[in-house]
């Protein structure tokens, strides 16, 4: 039961884990395409 | 001696070793940019890659090529931190994982050259990821600050080219003729000095008086080089520069003074020595030296005249809260001037503590955009930018023809000019309210009243001028603070540097324009002059509320 618990507990957190680095990979991703699109937008601009 | 003419002798020798380096280091950088030849290691490393360095880019594919490199950067550093537990903890101590928003920001920061810490660095990274990840990133990040001033520079010594250089090529070349080598004769001087450099594990001792103390060890020296030479900032501890590891004595206050300052201070002279006109270098590096020394001169006679510093400082004789005793309240001007006006951000001394105006000061020259000297290659860009603005405004004042190093400053110019000037105060400001006014950004202000604003306010100037140091009374350890920290640091950097690029891209496409007799001569002390009232004014009017409100009333009150 407590093992069960524990193990519960340690699966959640991994979860946890996981999904927050999902989240901040994907932040990560997103700032970067921003400014990679903000180049785009310049070199229109400059045509 | 008293403290006062010791910190004078002090900015003195500062003064005489950064002047007899000037020259040397200024063309060595310059040739270092303008050679065709690679070095053997260099070769190996553009066949392992695969990269040809001698293929020009358009300032398009450049900065792609740096966002690209950046981007992967900021990947590898987050995974690292993230798996230090399992894969990267064979050497020294055992840590946990970063914390997932701890890694994001950490992973932003190193990147961007910031080195914003919200953790402790000798109880948060393992040895390895301090060493192959951080201290990877303070040779890389100083480095792409590097290139892409060299490539603002060839915008004005190239014509009728679309084309600044290649990003790998200048990338390698920076790291390995540059960093790398002065790095090597750095650390042994601090080594010398006394900075430890180890893999030794803790120990911990109980004292006298039955305390357990924690010693702890590690690979210091070697990273406190380029973390003051490559204007990083990032402390392997804790308490920075102010640790007795890092920074043991007035010796090597002075010689990291001397290191965060070095390459800045040097680049006025391989821009002057790029487009062929020395004396436009000395322009550039007289507008960087008033700057730097009337901030040393304000600071200084702010922390050691009491009127402003509050009852304990009246009671001391000079604001001696928060100071380092073995280096004195000079020691910590001069230091808190220096790594303020670069994008070094690293701290002998608490901020925090400093008396408002003292305080004010700091964030005054972070929001100068750190041009005097600057960060490392990002301080060159940006006079350069602000100096087209001078050009400009005196063009318009006295009718002359605005040109700058024999090219035109047209429309296109200008634009890329104010969206470069305009980027961080609108990053700075807008996040900066948004914690103001957000419950999330409120609570963990520790601090009631105008020093409350102030810490909000230095934390988002540090953070978009990729400074990295900090008000400690701020909890910037609370998510709000790590995550929005992270997305200014990342804009902070590169918006700019995106705006900088078009801008030397435009330059290289023009013809050149010989000077005649309408030319505003930009080798003389009227435009350094010039240069001086513009960057005051810009950012004096930009910033006038935020400073008024925070620093200026806590200091008034």
């Amino acid at each position: 039961m407590v093992a069960r618990i524990r193990g519960a507990g340690r699966a959640g957190a991994i979860r946890g884990g996981t999904v927050s680095d999902v989240v901040y990979i994907g932040l990560i991703i997103v700032v970067f395409a921003a400014l990679w699109l903000l180049v785009k937008g310049v070199e229109r601009f400059e045509r | 001696m008293n403290s006062t003419l010791a910190g004078w002798l002090q900015v003195g020798l500062l003064v005489a070793a950064l002047a007899a380096c000037y020259i040397p280091l200024g063309n060595y950088i310059a040739k270092i940019f303008t050679t065709d030849k690679h070095w053997r290691v260099e070769r190996a490393i553009f066949k392992a890659t695969g990269i040809n360095p001698d293929v020009d880019q358009t300032w398009g594919q450049y900065l792609r090529s740096m966002l690209a490199f950046s981007a992967v950067s900021v990947l590898l550093l987050y995974g690292m931190q993230r798996l230090q537990g399992s894969l990267f903890g064979f050497v020294g101590p055992h840590m946990a994982a970063v914390p997932a928003n701890t890694a994001f920001n950490t992973a932003a920061s190193f990147t961007t050259n910031t080195n914003w810490q919200n953790y402790s660095g000798e109880s948060t990274m393992t040895y390895i990821v301090q060493m192959s990840g951080l201290a990877v990133q303070n040779f890389l990040s100083a480095a792409v600050g590097l290139v892409v001033a060299i490539a603002m520079i060839r915008g004005f010594v190239r014509s009728r080219t679309g084309t600044l250089g290649n990003f790998w090529g200048d990338l390698t070349h920076a790291v390995v003729r540059l960093l790398l080598p002065l790095s090597v004769l750095g650390a042994i001087v601090l080594m010398a000095g006394g900075v430890i450099d180890n893999f030794a594990n803790y120990h911990t001792l109980t004292t006298l008086s039955g305390a357990h103390q924690t010693i702890v060890g590690g690979p210091v020296a070697s990273q406190e080089v380029i973390k003051e030479m490559g204007n990083n900032g990032g402390g392997f501890f804790n308490a920075n520069s102010a640790h007795p590891f890092e920074n043991p004595n007035p010796f090597t206050n002075i010689f990291e003074i001397f290191l965060l300052l070095l390459i800045p201070f040097s680049l006025p002279r391989t821009f002057g020595k790029m487009v062929k006109d020395n004396r436009q270098g000395y322009a550039i590096v007289a507008i960087m030296a008033i700057i730097w020394f009337a901030s040393v001169a304000g600071l200084s006679f702010f922390e050691a005249h009491t009127g402003t510093g509050g009852t304990a400082t009246m009671l001391a004789g000079h604001a001696a809260e928060g100071t380092e005793v073995r280096f004195g309240t000079p020691g910590c001007s001069v230091f808190a001037a220096s790594t303020t006006l670069t994008s070094t951000g690293a701290v002998n001394c608490f901020h925090d503590s400093l008396t408002p105006f003292g305080g004010g000061i700091t964030i005054f020259n972070m929001a100068l955009g750190e041009i005097a000297p600057g960060g490392i290659g990002a301080g060159m860009y940006g006079i350069l930018i602000l100096a087209i603005v001078t050009v400009f405004v005196a063009g318009l004042m006295v009718g002359r023809t605005p040109e700058y190093i024999g090219k035109k400053i047209r429309p296109t110019e200008m634009k890329y000019a104010a969206l470069y000037f305009l980027t961080l105060p609108v990053v700075i400001l807008t996040f900066a309210g948004l914690a103001i006014g957000t419950k999330q950004g409120q609570t963990p202000i520790f601090n009631p009243g105008p020093h409350g604003l102030s810490e909000v306010v230095y934390a988002y100037v540090s953070m978009a001028n990729n400074n990295g140091s900090a008000f400690a009374g701020l909890g910037t350890a609370a998510t709000w603070y790590q995550v929005t920290g992270g997305i200014v640091m990342l804009i902070g950097r590169f918006a700019p540097e995106i705006f900088a690029l078009g801008l030397a891209g435009s330059l290289a496409r023009q013809s050149p324009v010989p000077a005649s007799a309408g030319t505003l001569d930009t080798r003389t002390p009227l435009f350094v002059g010039m240069v001086v009232a513009v960057i005051l004014i810009l950012v004096g009017l930009t910033y006038f509320p935020a400073l008024a409100l925070g620093p200026f009333a806590e200091g008034l009150h």
